[in-house]
């Protein structure tokens, strides 16, 4: 949320899995170290002190791919390898 | 990026965690300028509160049960670039005889980022804009963010909110991040719109005083985050002098600083929050008559919140606030004013439940135990014999925000 681009000025486009979803549970505990909730206040103190905006959801998976892939500076995450030509994967840790 | 709380990934899961970036943007340059998709939103919020309390008036006839607290508010905010980005909030809040729930504008603000790159970012607030003062008080009446179902009074008084809730001016920010560390600074000047609350509160309701504030509002808080937010340390600060004519006495100044001291320890479940207050008010004019009146009032409020559930959570708080640091329990100055002495501190015992079923929605429910009422509104009850020192406080809140 603190950053609003890439370091060649392209706008970041964050993309989220709803709080219950097991995807974002996982990705929230394990990759972020927080419990979903405490990500969703964190979002909530910027996105009603107007000094940051809230990222994108997405409902399913395969959206998820197609957002990421279709959309420049797009970033977000998966459970399964269905990565194609489009999407570059990040190693974490 | 934060690793408390953080558990070993299961090697056995049949499942992995693939963080993904689109390729897009990078190597087509054609495409840079465009902005992302949500980069015009809307949100808000509904919250209603039911206030029970077994003596006195808290959030309007609560002893009967109230239902005068509500809060509306809805933003929005439109983001140019990512360096320039336009925000609004209205805000109608209901709080008893406090507030009537009449729309004022909450923030409206343009938010320039002169700097941005992966360790630091600084840039400046323009416009009406929220006083960063504690961990709360900028998002203070937005129920899925606060630390309950009222703001710990020790700290965040509702009495005289409107002195610290926003500024009319510029506010300064400069974020630092190195490893596990990270400073946050943010400075602010400006004009604070003053109301009737701060009015009856700091000269006595008898004298209809009418304020002014006397040059600008400054302020701001230095913010320390300890791996992603684990520890959290922070001091703030707001000062302001306000210019005050009675219809009894001869005007005069009411100088006004505002310190608070904040820590906050994340782990796992687990949330531990302490916060303190100490305010020196300084009357001066008033052909000396109010000099003795010059106190420093302090508080602090000690909580712990424990997540039972992915949904509930528990909170326990104890808070405790005094007129004046160096008379605690308000014995020299109930000899001076001929009040009794509760009316000069609070203690409070506060145990709660939060269920989060949806996203969305909140619902909390919570009991207070009380010693003393000085965090009672003189608007609300205004006739100290009718004020009683040892009081119960039951409160309902549901909340719903996008």
């Amino acid at each position: 949320m603190r950053m609003t681009s890439w370091p060649d000025g392209v706008p970041i486009q964050v993309f989220v899995m709803g709080d219950k979803t097991r995807l974002h549970a996982s990705f929230s505990k394990e990759i972020l170290g927080v419990f979903p909730h405490q990500l969703r206040r964190a979002w909530n103190r910027q996105i009603f002190a107007g000094t940051g905006q809230a990222p994108a959801k997405v409902d399913t998976e395969q959206e998820m791919l197609d957002k990421v892939a279709t959309t420049p500076g797009a970033i977000g995450y998966t459970s399964e390898e269905l990565i194609n030509e489009q999407i570059r994967k990040i190693a974490v840790e | 990026m934060s690793k408390y709380g953080k558990l070993p990934l299961n090697r056995a899961s049949t499942y992995y965690l693939i963080l993904l970036a689109s390729l897009l943007g990078t190597q087509q340059s054609a495409l840079a300028s465009k902005l992302p998709e949500n980069h015009f939103q809307i949100h808000g919020f509904l919250t209603q509160a039911y206030v029970k309390t077994t003596d006195n008036r808290f959030f309007g006839d609560s002893q009967d049960g109230s239902f005068d607290f509500r809060e509306i508010g809805a933003n929005a905010s439109y983001r140019f670039n990512p360096k320039l980005m336009a925000s609004a909030q209205l805000l109608s809040r209901v709080a008893g005889d406090m507030y009537n729930g009449s729309l004022t504008v909450d923030y409206a603000q343009l938010d320039y980022t002169f700097h941005m790159s992966e360790r630091a970012r600084y840039g400046a607030l323009l416009g009406r804009t929220k006083n960063p003062l504690g961990f709360y008080n900028d998002t203070r009446d937005v129920a899925a963010t606060r630390p309950g179902i009222f703001m710990p009074q020790a700290i965040y008084w509702d009495r005289v909110r409107n002195m610290v809730l926003s500024n009319d001016g510029v506010q300064f920010y400069a974020d630092n991040s190195n490893g596990l560390h990270r400073f946050s600074l943010q400075l602010l000047a400006g004009k604070t719109p003053i109301d009737e609350n701060v009015e009856k509160s700091y000269l006595d309701p008898s004298l209809n005083a009418s304020m002014d504030q006397d040059g600008v509002t400054t302020g701001g808080r230095l913010l320390y985050e300890w791996d992603g937010g684990r520890l959290r340390l922070a001091l703030s600060n707001a000062m302001l002098k306000l210019d005050s004519r009675t219809t009894i006495l001869p005007p005069g100044s009411i100088d006004i600083d505002y310190w608070v001291l904040s820590a906050q320890y994340n782990h796992g479940p687990w949330r531990l929050t302490a916060e303190y207050m100490e305010e020196p008010i300084d009357y001066q004019g008033f052909a000396n008559l109010l000099d003795s009146a010059d106190t420093t009032v302090d508080g602090y409020y000690l909580q712990g919140d424990y997540r039972l559930h992915s949904d509930w959570e528990l909170l326990l708080r104890y808070e405790q606030s005094h007129y004046d640091k160096d008379d605690r329990y308000g014995s020299k100055v109930s000899t001076i004013s001929g009040l009794p002495p509760y009316n000069f501190y609070s203690k409070l015992w506060t145990a709660g439940l939060l269920w989060e079923p949806t996203e969305q929605l909140m619902l909390r429910a919570e009991f207070s135990q009380v010693e003393g009422v000085i965090f009672l509104s003189n608007l609300e009850n205004p006739i100290p014999s009718e004020r009683v020192k040892d009081w119960n406080l039951f409160s309902l809140l549901i909340s719903y925000s996008f």
